[in-house]
């Protein structure tokens, strides 16, 4: 498309109202190429010709190159650069020169394994490869009845790590052939495998390595990751090896345009009410669309992206063509209905799509004329992810980042040179938290008996925490090797993730109780509570009923203008203090903490106006997360020193606990999302910080930061004062890490305000000094 | 959402490993943790002694290590199925003429041909659910005139091996294999436990399950096709005192631990009665009876 032209039209059409705040520009690349060292089997130089792959990007080279010389590698590119190549080319040729080799691809989500199915299988179609190959997918979608012929015959099996830790590595005896014969183990999407979710996943990756090498094989690691600040060391610690990275990204690009776009005031003179990100999607998506742009909308919301779905198909009534030519999609479609829609608009059935950021992780859609991203995603690596799907080699694209009336997206469109400038985050992980790992040694346990030389995987803490398990009960050591001593086998009992994957069926009962949807266990009060109205593929349907025990939502089709929204409240309760010490003049606390979170009413909100027709209370059960945390209240005389310096004591606690869940994870080794935090004064009758795990039971990062209160509250210090912003912003004292509102409209809240940069560096200050 | 309990006790120390590791001081962390308690460690096999008086047998060598055997006849189990052993090895050899009228498959048919000594029932306990370990490979026989019972335990985890080694020279050289459930359960579980221990099984001798025999012969006659079920209809036995199945792991674990034999015994008795119930099983069907529906 011819991005610039676009632009103009729409900066000079009637109706354009000053929304361009910035446009960069990102200059276009050519492709470059670069031959194997060693040429391909015949039968993969086949299929890349027939498939119409000429040659190799110059990053694809270099990984198969590596793969040949045995080294396990890491490869970092952009988006749709063909990275699946750089590990279906060894993978392939590697089957083809022996047919009893085997190779396990591992992806975080289910979707994720059946679309690069559809990639193994369209090699398999090739008469000279079928044999060697003979891909299938194991994960707990697989019928038992399959399951036995999966094992003994496929000669690539694609998974996830939740299966492997659960249903595949536990029963290792069954796959013994498959382990024998294992040469290479591919882990896609590897920057999604952060904090928590990241650090139990490189402990079954050990768990998986010392099987292997029980069974006689020692397989070749091959990631991908999207960017990330660091690829080798958060593969480094994923694998426990020695990685080499592959990023000569050699792909071509065209040119991009990246538009930052702020919807305009709505109320003459005053400057605080903006229109409505989410028309102003629905405005430019309509453009796009017209123009015959393929475009994706990334929303942060289900419920937004419904929205949008739905109000572009009225705003193009009189273009059915064009109107049918999009679809919205999102997480809790099932799994049928995603496939189509992504076969749809990779084969260019559909213009449009009006997604989540469950299209963020590289399922093959093809590239995108333009992306709509409404609302900041929250961070650098999915802005730029989400922004990736936009870009054809040899055309231009355009993306455009709408803001929210928000702090956070605000900051970013007065400070255009903060956003290009900022770093992609790090990812961090601990695959030797104490309680993590304490946990996979039981799972490993039960593998095969634990010895001292296990240190190689599971590191000098082995002995400890083994020892511990054994007064526990659960292991009994006999001649140096210690053995599972349970009937209950551990891994059924260890959640990889914080978020559980339980979920929720969407049942129509005018329909002989079909089931058209899902949503996972957390949000389900929050999105099918009695009376709300759940959208799907923009049809009303109504909940009768919210079944908590056979969870289960039933609903049926239904007629309204109005949209739903639930009120959510949020609660931390101090359970038991576990220690304490004085700090500065208060004393800092530690123990257990209830987190709990109800949707305790909804709102009715008219389609378009946004107007609020009614309200009523629910009667749901709340939610807990029982966790660790840590909390400190100021004492009397610092708040009250605050106050004499002209600042807000509550704003202040509110800008330190952002920093310090900012700083924790440099201290803790974790992610941002694994922590989190509040101001309360309902548990100690004065305000005070509260920041806690969040996952059951807790996982020591709050405790690390208690047991560090100096050096993480320094952290702090560093971080506020080194940020050249003014008064805050979303690097110092702005972005906390909340959690994200899966089923809220942004648009109908005005976000969290940032706190005043300097009375958080005032309250810093009282804390820091002597 | 699933997550381990975690005791208090674990927790205590995990919290001081984090707050030593926070400063990288691993060594210090062992300091910690020995301070807080000294591990006890069973070393070697548990309590020999115990288990010989309470389940008499001997110790047994194989190139795999050491384990148990337990071997008895029934005329040492039961006075009153004194008589069993003639009728089973009458009706096994009386079979083949009254081949036709059995609704049998192929491996019952291979039984009906074969000898009274041919077939080796099976059947085993273990330390769980699947993929867990075994501990105890429970064989019967006829040898002379007599059903012998063997079984192969192990007296701790680290015996598993030396029983599967065991049962695969005993398969190797038996005409058929009989079991109960044992297509889906026993041979899995043996197989997946031998591929671990590099312990090859060979080939299965054709395989006669009677939970398939069962449901072919008897289904809709009797309330269910569980083992036990049948065994009220076809044995006219009732267990009274019996272990249940699900209480046999932690059993075993806890004889593991801590040497307590007696609860050893009834795992043994319970693995008895169910190889027996299965020679009695194999009788019913070659010979036609039907459920005694008054039991
Ligand atoms: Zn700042």
């Amino acid at each position: 498309m011819d991005a610039r032209a676009f632009l103009r039209e729409v900066t000079t059409d009637r109706r354009y109202r000053g929304q361009v705040v910035h446009v960069r520009e990102l200059p276009p690349r050519d492709a470059q190429y670069a031959q194997p060292a060693e040429p391909l089997p015949q039968p993969v130089a086949s299929h890349l010709q027939r498939q119409g792959i000429g040659q190799l990007y110059r990053h694809q080279a270099d990984a198969v190159d590596a793969v040949r010389d045995g080294k396990d590698v890491v490869i970092v590119t952009g988006t749709a650069s063909g990275k699946t190549l750089c590990y279906n080319i060894p993978v392939v040729s590697a089957l083809i020169e022996n047919p009893s080799a085997r190779a396990l691809y591992i992806f975080p989500t289910k979707a994720l394994a059946q679309d690069q199915l559809g990639h193994l299988q369209k090699w398999a179609a090739d008469d000279e490869i079928r044999e060697a190959l003979r891909p299938a997918v194991y994960d707990g979608d697989t019928p038992s009845h399959n399951r036995t012929k999966i094992r003994s015959s496929a000669s690539v099996i694609l998974t996830n790590p939740d299966m492997l830790h659960v249903g595949i590595l536990p029963y290792h005896g069954k796959w013994h052939q498959f382990l024998r014969n294992l040469r290479y183990i591919v882990l896609d999407e590897v920057h999604t495998y952060r904090g928590i979710f990241g650090s139990h996943v490189a402990n079954v990756l050990r768990r998986l390595e010392r099987l292997c090498r029980h069974y006689g094989s020692n397989p070749q690691i091959i990631c991908c990751s999207a960017t990330i600040a660091n690829p080798l060391e958060l593969t480094g610690k994923l694998t426990g090896r020695e990685m080499t990275l592959i990023d000569r990204d050699g792909a071509p690009r065209g040119r991009k345009y990246f538009v930052l776009w702020n919807p305009p005031y709505i109320d003459a003179g005053e400057n605080i009410a903006r229109r409505s990100a989410n028309v102003e999607a629905v405005e430019l998506l309509c453009d796009l669309v017209q123009r015959k742009a393929q475009t994706i909308v990334f929303s942060k919301a289900r419920i937004v992206a419904e929205l949008v779905y739905k109000y572009a198909t009225d705003a193009l009534r009189r273009h059915p063509d064009l109107a049918k030519k999009i679809r919205p999609y999102r997480g809790g479609y099932l799994p049928a209905e995603r496939r189509e829609i992504e076969q749809q608009l990779f084969q260019g059935k559909l213009l449009a799509v009006s997604a989540t950021n469950a299209l963020e992780l590289g399922i093959d859609v093809g590239s995108l004329d333009a992306a709509i991203l409404v609302g900041f995603p929250g961070t650098i690596c999915s802005t730029w992810q989400q922004a990736g799907r936009a870009g054809r080699s040899g055309s231009d694209s355009i993306v455009f980042l709408l803001a929210y009336n928000d702090p956070i997206d605000q900051y970013l469109m007065r400070h255009p040179e903060y956003f290009f400038g900022v770093p992609h985050e790090n990812a961090v992980i601990d695959p030797q938290n104490p309680f993590i790992l304490s946990g996979q040694l039981a799972c490993a346990c039960f593998e095969k008996p634990l010895s001292q030389e296990d240190e190689v995987y599971f590191g000098p803490q082995l002995e400890d925490l083994a020892a511990d398990l054994e007064q526990e009960g659960q292991v009994h050591s006999i001649d140096g090797k210690r053995y599972w001593r349970q009937a209950e086998q551990p891994s059924a009992q260890v959640d990889l993730r914080t978020i559980s994957q339980d979920t929720y069926a969407i049942v129509d009962i005018s329909q002989n109780h079909r089931t058209i949807g899902q949503v996972d266990s957390i949000s389900a009060p929050e999105l099918v509570y009695p009376e709300a109205i759940y959208l799907h593929e923009a049809v009303p349907y109504i909940v009768r009923q919210l079944d908590t025990q056979a969870k289960i939502a039933l609903v049926e089709p239904c007629e309204v203008d109005y949209y739903t929204q639930p009120v959510l409240a949020n609660q931390c309760r101090i359970i038991e203090q576990r220690q304490e010490k004085p700090y500065r003049d208060g004393r800092l606390c530690y123990g257990d903490l209830d987190v709990t979170w109800q949707t305790t009413a909804f709102r009715k909100i008219r389609y378009y106006s946004m107007e609020l027709i009614g309200q009523a209370a629910l009667d749901l059960p709340a939610q807990t997360l029982s966790t660790t945390g840590m909390w400190f209240a100021p004492s009397e005389p610092m708040r009250q020193q605050l106050g004499q310096a002209g600042h807000n004591p509550v704003d202040a606690m509110v800008g330190v606990r952002n920093l310090m869940l900012a700083a924790l994870p440099s201290l803790a080794m974790c992610d941002r999302r694994d922590i989190s935090g509040q101001v309360d004064s309902s548990n100690l009758g004065t305000p005070a910080m509260f920041v806690y795990d969040r996952y059951n039971g807790g996982v020591g990062f709050a405790y690390r930061g208690f047991d560090l209160i100096e050096e993480w509250l320094k952290l702090c210090w560093n971080m506020v004062s080194e940020c050249p912003c003014e008064s805050g912003c979303p690097s110092c004292v702005g972005l906390a890490n909340l959690r994200p509102p899966l089923h809220q409209d942004p648009d109908l809240g005005a976000g969290y305000p940032v706190p005043d940069k300097a009375a958080a560096t005032a309250l810093l200050k009282a804390l820091l000094s002597d | 959402m699933a997550v381990m309990a975690l005791s208090e006790s674990r927790r205590r120390k995990l919290e001081m490993l984090t707050r030593c590791l926070a400063g990288g001081k691993v060594k210090d962390a062992q300091a910690v943790i020995d301070a807080l308690h000294t591990p006890s460690r069973v070393t070697g096999p548990a309590l020999p002694v115990q288990l010989a008086q309470a389940a008499p047998g001997i110790e047994q060598h194989n190139a795999a290590g050491t384990y148990w055997l337990i071997r008895r006849p029934l005329l040492e189990v039961s006075a009153e199925l004194a008589g069993f052993p003639r009728e089973y090895a009458a009706i096994l050899r009386g079979s083949r003429q009254r081949f036709d009228e059995l609704k049998a498959s192929p491996a019952l048919c291979h039984i009906a041909n074969g000898l009274p000594d041919g077939p080796l029932f099976m059947d085993i306990e273990t330390c769980g659910l699947a993929g867990c370990s075994i501990f105890l490979v429970g064989l019967m026989s006829f040898q002379g005139d007599e059903l012998m019972f063997e079984q192969l335990l192990a007296r701790h985890y680290g015996e598993e091996r030396a029983i599967l080694a065991e049962f695969a020279d005993r398969l190797a050289g038996s005409a058929t294999l009989v079991t109960f459930n044992g297509k889906a359960f026993d041979m899995n579980s043996l197989r997946d436990r031998g591929a671990f221990h590099g312990v090859d099984l060979g080939f299965t001798p054709p395989h006669c399950d009677l939970l398939h025999e069962s449901r072919r012969l008897w289904k809709g006659q009797v309330p269910n096709c569980k083992l036990q079920t049948l065994e009220q209809f076809f044995c006219r036995r009732r267990r009274v005192g019996d272990i249940p199945g699900r209480d046999i792991p932690d059993a075993y674990h806890r004889f593991v631990s801590g040497g307590d034999a007696r609860e050893m015994t009834m795992i043994l008795h319970h693995n008895l009665l169910d190889l027996l119930t299965m020679a009695q099983l194999l009788c019913a069907a070659l010979s036609g009876e039907q459920p005694d529906l008054s039991a």
